[in-house]
C-alpha cells in the first residue's frame, strides 16, 4: 500500500501539470468551440463553418494524405533498417547514434540545409540540369510535398529505429537459440518470433510516429512560410494563421474536430492491437 | 523506508515546483520596456496602497511676444526670467515673471543698442541669478576671444571680449568658438569651446581661466548643479568643480544612468539637450531630467530617486528636448522645453499630495511599431490627462529580433486572456478579421464629433464607414501622384500608360526613366498607387488587375538597368511610402524622367511646388485609370468590452484632434481645420524671404544645383486638396497580401518565374489565406 502511495506521489506533480497546462486549457477550448469570437453562444455554427471553409479541408486533406504516405513508408523503412542494424552485433551502437543525429539538428538549420538543397537554383537542380534533365520548383510545385515526405522521414527514421531495437533487445536470446536449433533460419525467426514479440512495442512505436506526423509544420512553416504551396499546406498551418487574425472560434472548433479524430484513430489502433 | 519516504516526497515537491515556477512571467510590456513595466508595478501598488502625493504639471503662458525661450534662469529673489526671440523681428527679448509665471514684464531694451550687441550669431546664452543676460558670440575681427554680449536687469548692455588662454595647447580655429555656457551658484559663466576645453569666465573684466580641458572625452553636452559641471559623454560623466577647476570621482551610478544610455549623450536640437540638471538642496545634490523622468541624486551616493515618472508628463515626449530645469524647492520646479515643431514652452511643476502617486486608471495603447507621431499624441494626452496613466505598449521595438507575426500572437494571446489594451493602433494588425469577429468598438461617435467641431475629409470617413459604423479610422493619409513634365503626366494616368512611356523613352535611346533603385522599391511604388483597386465588392481578387499590374510593372523593369539592384537600398521595413517616395527631386538629379510616388505632407509639397514652379513642370494623381485610392497611417481603433472605454475615446479625440494634427509630418492630417492650417501655415512659410531659402546638391553628372524655395500657391493647394478628396478607396493595407504580392512579383521582376507563375502563385497564396 505504502509502495503504491510512493508512486502516486511520483507521477503527480506531472499529472498536477498535465491536468493544469493541457486538461484544463483544452477545456476551455471546447467551451470556446461553441461561442463565437466575441463570446456569444453559437452551438454547433463553428464546426459546420470549419468543416465548411476550404482551407481547412484542404489542410485536413494534406495532413491526412500526409500521415497516410509518411506512416507505413517510416514504419516499414525503420523496422527493416532496425533488422539490419541489429545484426551488425558490435557496431549496432554506432550505427544506431549515426541515426539518431537528424534528430539532434535544430529545425532552423535543416531548413537551412533543405533551402540550399531544394531552392530553385539549389543544389538538388544544380544535379539534375548537370545530368541533362530539367529544373524542377521543388517547393513552389507538388514535389513540396514529397520534400516535405522526406525531410520527416529522414528526421524521424533514427528514432523509430531505435525504438524497434529497443523492443527487439527485450526478446530473449535463448528463444532465438531454440528456433535455431529447431531449424528456423532467419526469415522464418523474423516472422515467427521477432515480429510477434516486438508487436505490443509496435502500437507505441507507431502512435508516436503518427503524433510526430504533425510536428513536420515547423519546417514547412520555415521554409514557406505562413502560404506555403497548396500540397503542404497542412493543418497547423491553418491554426496557425487563424491565431494571427484572432479566428479563436474556428480553431477552437477545427482543434476539437482535429482531437476527435486523433482519439478516434489511437483508439482504433489499440483495439486492432488488442484484438490481434 | 522513511527516508525513502521523505526522498520521494522532496523530489516530488522539487518537481512540482520547478514545473509551477518555469511557467512564471515578467510583468513587463509586450515590448518589453523596463520603465514601462516599472511603472505599471509602481502604478499596482499605488492603486492598492493608495499612497498618495505627485507632481502636476502646468503650462505657464508665455508673453505673445516671445517665440522661442533661449535661457530661462530662478534668480535670487525668486523670480523667472527668459531670455528669447522676439515674435515681431529677428531680435532677442527679456522678460520677468516675480509671480511664478502668472505675468511677465518685459525688460525695455534699446533697439538700436540690441543689435550693435548681438551683432553676429549666437551661439549659446545664460542668465546669472541677478538677472544679468549674457550671450556668447565668436569673435570676428579677432583671433583667440569670445564675444559676450551682456544685458544688464536694469536694461543696460555692453559687448566683452573674453579672451581664450591656452590657445596654443588646441585648435586654434575651433578655440574661440563657445559651444555651451551655464552660470555657477557663484555667478561664475562657464564656457565650453569647440575643443572641449572648459573655462571659467568673469564677465565683468573680461577675463577667462581655463577649468578643464576635456578634449579627449568627446564631450556632448554639459550642465550645471550648483557649483559642480557635469560634462556628459559616452564615456562616463566628468564632475569638476567650478570653483577650482579639480574633477571628482567618477560617480558610477550616474555613468550608469546617464552616460551607459545612448539617447541621453546625444545632443537632439541646436539649442536643446535631451537631459538637463540643476543643483538645489545641498552642495553635492544633482538633480536632472530626461525623458524617463525628474531625478534626484547626491554626489558618489548609491541612490537615484525618482521624484516623477516621465511618462506622466510632458518629459515623456521622446520629441521634447530639455533647456533649463529651475528648481524652485524640493516641492516645485520649473523646466524650459523645446517641442518637436521648434516651440518652447515653459513649463511648472508643483507637488500635489493630495493626487494618487501614480494614476489609478490605466490606458493600454498598443501598436506594431513606434512612431513619433504616436508618442507625441499620447505626451498630449497624458499633459491633459494626468489623472490617467498611459502605458504605451510597442509589439516590434525593431532591436529585439521579434517579428511581426510574433507580436501579433502575443497581443492575440493578451486579448484572449482579457489583458489586451483599450486603444489599438491597427497598421500591421489583421483589422477586418477583428471587426468581423466584433472585437472593435463603433468609435463613429468620436470621428463625428471631430468631423462636427473641426471637419475630416468626408471621403476618408466614408471609406471607412461599414454598415452606418467606424472602427478603424486613420489619423494620417497621403496619395500617390506623378510629377514633371505634361507628357510624364499623361504617361501617370494609368501603369499602362506608364509602362509604354518608359518602354517608348528606353526605345528613343535614354535611360534612367523611372525613379527606382530595384524591384522592391517599384514594385511598392506602383502597389500604394494601384492595389485600392484589385478586389471586387466581395472581397475576391481581381485576376486581370493584379495581372496588369505584374505585367506594367516588369516592363518598366525590363526597361530600366539594374546595375545596382544587388545594392540593399530599399528596406520594406522602413516603409518607404511613409517618408514620401515621389522623389521629384531624381529627375533634376538626373536620376529619372518623372517624379512617381507617395506623398506625405506639406512640406514635401513646398519642395515639389517650389521644383515645379522653377522647371515648368506639375503634379497630378497617379493611375487615374484605376481606382483612386490613398495610404493611411496610424489607424487607430478601441477595443471592445475595453473598462476604459471613455479615456480610450478622449485619446482617439486627442489623436484626430487639430493639436495633434498639426504635429507631425507623417503623412496628410484628417482633421481638416489641421490641414487647413499646415497649408496655410506653407503658403507663408517663406514670406519675405521667397527664392532665398532653398537647398543647394550636386547632380549626378556632377552639375551644382540650387533650388528656391517659394510659398504654396492657392491653386496648388486647391490641386492638391482636390486630389486628396477625390481619393475613395484605401489601398491594400492587408500585410499578408501585401507580403505575398511583393515577394512573388520581386520573382517575376528578377526573371526567377514569369508573369504568368508569379500571377498564379500570389492567387494561390492570397485564396489561401482569403478563404481562412
Amino acid at each position: 500500500m505504502k509502495k503504491k502511495h510512493t508512486g502516486i506521489l511520483f507521477v503527480l506533480p506531472h499529472f498536477l501539470g498535465v491536468c493544469i497546462f493541457l486538461f484544463l486549457p483544452f477545456l476551455d477550448v471546447v467551451r470556446r468551440s461553441v461561442f463565437r469570437a466575441a463570446g456569444s453562444f453559437c452551438g454547433l455554427d463553428n464546426f459546420k463553418t470549419v468543416l465548411a471553409n476550404d482551407a481547412f479541408r484542404l489542410a485536413a486533406g494534406n495532413t491526412l494524405r500526409f500521415t497516410l504516405v509518411c506512416l507505413p513508408l517510416l514504419l516499414v523503412l525503420s523496422l527493416c533498417l532496425a533488422v539490419l542494424v541489429y545484426g551488425v552485433g558490435r557496431a549496432a551502437g554506432a550505427l544506431k547514434n549515426a541515426y539518431l543525429v537528424p534528430l539532434a539538428i535544430p529545425a532552423a538549420c535543416v531548413v537551412l540545409i533543405w533551402r540550399l538543397l531544394f531552392d530553385a537554383h539549389g543544389m538538388v537542380n544544380g544535379v539534375v540540369t548537370t545530368l541533362g534533365g530539367t529544373a524542377v520548383d521543388w517547393m513552389n510545385t507538388g514535389s513540396a510535398f514529397y520534400v516535405l515526405v522526406g525531410s520527416y522521414i529522414w528526421k524521424n527514421l533514427g528514432y523509430v529505429v531505435v525504438l524497434w531495437m529497443a523492443a527487439m533487445d527485450a526478446i530473449p536470446g535463448t528463444v532465438y537459440e531454440a528456433a535455431r536449433i529447431d531449424g528456423a533460419g532467419r526469415i522464418a525467426s523474423f516472422f515467427y518470433i521477432t515480429l510477434p514479440c516486438i508487436r505490443p512495442a509496435a502500437f507505441t512505436i507507431v502512435v508516436v510516429s503518427f503524433l510526430n506526423s504533425f510536428r513536420v509544420f515547423r519546417e514547412a512553416y520555415l521554409v514557406a512560410g505562413n502560404y506555403p504551396h497548396d500540397s503542404i499546406y497542412l493543418l497547423q498551418h491553418v491554426f496557425n494563421n487563424w491565431f494571427l487574425d484572432l479566428s479563436v472560434d474556428k480553431m477552437a472548433a477545427g482543434a476539437v474536430l482535429l482531437s476527435i479524430v486523433i482519439c478516434a484513430a489511437v483508439w482504433m489502433m489499440q483495439r486492432m492491437w488488442e484484438d490481434q | 523506508m522513511k527516508v525513502k519516504k521523505m526522498v520521494s516526497l522532496l523530489l516530488g515537491g522539487m518537481l512540482l515546483v520547478a514545473g509551477l515556477g518555469g511557467c512564471g512571467r515578467e510583468p513587463v510590456s509586450v515590448d518589453g520596456e523596463r520603465v514601462d513595466a516599472q511603472a505599471t508595478q509602481i502604478a499596482g501598488e499605488g492603486a492598492s496602497s493608495g499612497s498618495k502625493g505627485r507632481f502636476m504639471e502646468s503650462e505657464v503662458l508665455l508673453p505673445e511676444n516671445v517665440k522661442g525661450i533661449l535661457s530661462a534662469a530662478l534668480l535670487a529673489d525668486g523670480s523667472i526670467e527668459l531670455f528669447a526671440r522676439s515674435a515681431d523681428s529677428d531680435s532677442f527679448g527679456v522678460q520677468v515673471s516675480g509671480d511664478g509665471g502668472e505675468s511677465f514684464t518685459a525688460l525695455s531694451l534699446d533697439a538700436g543698442q540690441l543689435e550693435e550687441v548681438f551683432d553676429a550669431y549666437m551661439f549659446s546664452s545664460a542668465i546669472r541669478s541677478d538677472g544679468t543676460v549674457v550671450g556668447l558670440m565668436s569673435n570676428s575681427d579677432k583671433d583667440g576671444s569670445i564675444m559676450a554680449g551682456i544685458i544688464r536687469p536694469d536694461g543696460s548692455m555692453e559687448k566683452k571680449e573674453l579672451i581664450i588662454p591656452n590657445l596654443e595647447s588646441q585648435n586654434q580655429k575651433y578655440a574661440a568658438t563657445p559651444v555651451d555656457c551655464a552660470f555657477d551658484t557663484a555667478g561664475n559663466l562657464i564656457i565650453e569651446n569647440l575643443n572641449s576645453y572648459f573655462y571659467r569666465a568673469d564677465i565683468e573684466n573680461g577675463t577667462c581661466e581655463m577649468l578643464i580641458d576635456l578634449e579627449e572625452k568627446n564631450v556632448r553636452y554639459f550642465g550645471i548643479a550648483g557649483n559642480q559641471v557635469l560634462a556628459v559623454s559616452e564615456d562616463g560623466i566628468t564632475m569638476v568643480n567650478s570653483a577650482d577647476g579639480t574633477a571628482w570621482e567618477a560617480d558610477g551610478l550616474l555613468d550608469e544612468m546617464i552616460a551607459a544610455d545612448r539617447s541621453l549623450t546625444d545632443k537632439n536640437s541646436e539649442y536643446g539637450r535631451p537631459l538637463a540638471f540643476a543643483g538645489g538642496g545641498g552642495e553635492d545634490m544633482i538633480f536632472y531630467v530626461n525623458h524617463q523622468g525628474l531625478f534626484g541624486h547626491a554626489r558618489g551616493s548609491s541612490i537615484n530617486e525618482q521624484l516623477i515618472y516621465g511618462p506622466l508628463c510632458t518629459m515623456g515626449d521622446t520629441s521634447v528636448s530639455f533647456l533649463n530645469l529651475m528648481m524652485v524647492d524640493e516641492r516645485q520646479f520649473y523646466l524650459t522645453i523645446i517641442e518637436g515643431s521648434g516651440t518652447s514652452k515653459l513649463l511648472k511643476y508643483v507637488y500635489d499630495e493630495t493626487v494618487p502617486t501614480m494614476p489609478e486608471k490605466e490606458l493600454k495603447i498598443y501598436a506594431l511599431k513606434d512612431a513619433t507621431f504616436l508618442r507625441q499624441a499620447v505626451s498630449s494626452y497624458q499633459k491633459n490627462h494626468q489623472d490617467v496613466f498611459v502605458s504605451l505598449q510597442i509589439g516590434r521595438s525593431g532591436e529585439d529580433g521579434v517579428t511581426a507575426q510574433d507580436a501579433i500572437r502575443a497581443l492575440n494571446t493578451d486579448i484572449l486572456a482579457g489583458n489586451g489594451p483599450d486603444v489599438l493602433i491597427l497598421d500591421g494588425l489583421p483589422v477586418e478579421s477583428y471587426i468581423e469577429k466584433g472585437m472593435l468598438k463603433d468609435i463613429s461617435a468620436v470621428v463625428e464629433e471631430i468631423d462636427g467641431s473641426e471637419g475630416v475629409f468626408e471621403n476618408v470617413k466614408k471609406a471607412y464607414q461599414k454598415n452606418g459604423a467606424i472602427y478603424q479610422f486613420p489619423a494620417r493619409f497621403y496619395v500617390s501622384l506623378v510629377n514633371g513634365d505634361e507628357e510624364a503626366l499623361a504617361a501617370g494616368a494609368s501603369l499602362t500608360k506608364l509602362a509604354d512611356y518608359v518602354t517608348g523613352k528606353k526605345a528613343a535611346g535614354e535611360s534612367k526613366i523611372f525613379p527606382m533603385r530595384g524591384a522592391a522599391e517599384l514594385l511598392e511604388k506602383l502597389y500604394y498607387a494601384d492595389s485600392a483597386g484589385w478586389f471586387d465588392e466581395s472581397g475576391k481578387l481581381k485576376e486581370e488587375a493584379l495581372k496588369q499590374y505584374l505585367s506594367c510593372a516588369k516592363q518598366i523593369y525590363d526597361a530600366e538597368p539594374h546595375e545596382s539592384e544587388n545594392v540593399d537600398y530599399f528596406d520594406p521595413e522602413l516603409d518607404a511610402s511613409l517618408f514620401g517616395s515621389l522623389d521629384a527631386f531624381g529627375v533634376v538629379m538626373k536620376e529619372a524622367k518623372l517624379g512617381y510616388g507617395t506623398l506625405v505632407d506639406t512640406s514635401e509639397l513646398v519642395m515639389l511646388h517650389s521644383m515645379n514652379q522653377q522647371h515648368g513642370w506639375n503634379f497630378g494623381p497617379a493611375n487615374t485609370d484605376a481606382v483612386k485610392g490613398f495610404g493611411v497611417y496610424q489607424l487607430a481603433g478601441i477595443l471592445e468590452g475595453t473598462d476604459t472605454a471613455e479615456c480610450a475615446e478622449d485619446f482617439l479625440r486627442t489623436l484626430f484632434g487639430v493639436d495633434c494634427q498639426t504635429l507631425s509630418y507623417n503623412g496628410f492630417p484628417v482633421n481638416r481645420t489641421a490641414y487647413d492650417t499646415l497649408c496655410e501655415q506653407e503658403k507663408h512659410a517663406y514670406d519675405g524671404n521667397e527664392g532665398n531659402a532653398g537647398v543647394s546638391v550636386s547632380t549626378t553628372e556632377g552639375d551644382d544645383y540650387h533650388l528656391s524655395f517659394v510659398n504654396l500657391s492657392d491653386e496648388v493647394v486647391e490641386k492638391i486638396t482636390g486630389i486628396l478628396t477625390a481619393a475613395e478607396k484605401p489601398v491594400c493595407m492587408d500585410e499578408v497580401i501585401k507580403e505575398i504580392v511583393l515577394e512573388q512579383g520581386e520573382k517575376a521582376l528578377k526573371g526567377e518565374m514569369s508573369v504568368d507563375e508569379a500571377l498564379n502563385e500570389i492567387k494561390q497564396k492570397c485564396n489561401l489565406y482569403l478563404s481562412e
